[in-house]
């Protein structure tokens, strides 16, 4: 398991093999998305170097646009996976009434053409 | 005239008070500090549960506040002293996010250009030429063609009016505003 601990801008990521899972948790406003982004590339590969099949569960509190630039170009990467007769899902986590995250999920959804499971859910402890 | 009364005059000549008589629901100014985005966000955000609004405009205004103070910022990057201002008013089931901030004169009419352009988008294909832009942005390695901008136009439906005042030999000052109802 590789973790990216949260800061006040990034969210914290986990990468587990174990459970075939990348959970995204929290703020994504970093000064240069482009370089919060590059650190996972390599913890991605790690982790599921021998495996095409994971979930990736997202929770994101809100964003910049350059941010969600940099999570399509992360979410077209597990595209690439899935291709290698893979399966990945994505679970897009928002709070109740939060139609602005739930677009920016359904966005997300018709541009990857990955599987979206929307999941109203509470705030995380972490947020 | 000091540049912050110059900004704060400038974003709260219009005002509509608050029907509870506060002034306004938020008014910053100050010199640009992108450490401290995440802090007025939070600052922002709590204001909005206040006034029990919905969690989706609070995420909107969230956005559209980081979009702001963004722009300000890549704009005061070029400059030794950059003063920021960002209003947000609530009236009448409209939500209103104003800033104001310094632009070289210089890099103004590209500003310019790209807000121009944007404005010229029908209101009901904002959400398309969004996604246009997001999708190709993927392989742009030279910034976002102004994608920020174009999302403060999508999330406010076209609501969005801007203007440039001389201020200086080098400087304009920028002002945007953001309105959407709720």
């Amino acid at each position: 398991m590789i973790t990216i601990e949260s800061t006040e801008k990034t969210p914290r990521i986990i990468f587990d093999s174990a459970s075939k899972s990348i959970s995204i948790v929290g703020i994504c406003v970093p000064e240069s998305a482009l370089e919060f982004f590059k650190q996972i590339y390599p913890a991605f590969e790690k982790e599921f170097s021998q495996s095409s099949s994971f979930t990736i569960d997202i929770f994101l509190d809100y964003f910049n646009t350059s941010s969600s630039k940099e999570l399509l170009s992360f979410l077209f990467e597990a595209k690439r996976k899935e291709k290698q007769q893979g399966d990945v899902k994505v679970i897009w986590r928002y709070l109740p009434n939060d139609d602005e995250m739930y677009e920016a999920g359904e966005i997300l959804q018709e541009i990857t053409e990955l599987t979206f499971d929307f999941v109203e859910t509470e705030r995380p402890n972490e947020v | 005239m000091d540049v912050i009364n110059f900004i704060e005059r400038e974003l709260t000549a219009q005002r509509t008070p608050l029907a509870n008589g506060n002034p306004e629901l938020l008014l910053i100014t100050g010199q640009l500090d992108f450490k401290a985005m995440s802090h007025l966000i939070q600052l922002i955000e709590s204001r909005l549960i206040n006034l029990k609004l919905s969690a989706g405009i609070i995420s909107r205004t969230k956005i559209l506040s980081t979009e702001i103070i963004q722009n300000a910022f890549k704009h005061g990057q070029f400059l030794n002293n950059s003063f920021f201002a960002i209003y947000i008013d609530a009236v009448n089931q409209e939500l209103v996010l104003k800033s104001g901030n310094s632009v070289l004169k210089s890099k103004t009419p590209e500003l310019h250009q790209k807000l121009n352009d944007i404005s010229m988008c029908p209101k009901d294909k904002l959400q398309e030429l969004y996604v246009k832009m997001l999708r190709e942005s993927v392989n742009k390695t030279d910034g976002n063609a102004g994608l920020g901008l174009i999302s403060m136009y999508y999330r406010s439906k076209g609501l969005v009016t801007y203007n440039f005042s001389e201020f200086s030999d080098e400087l304009n000052y920028f002002t945007i505003q953001v309105l959407y109802k709720f």
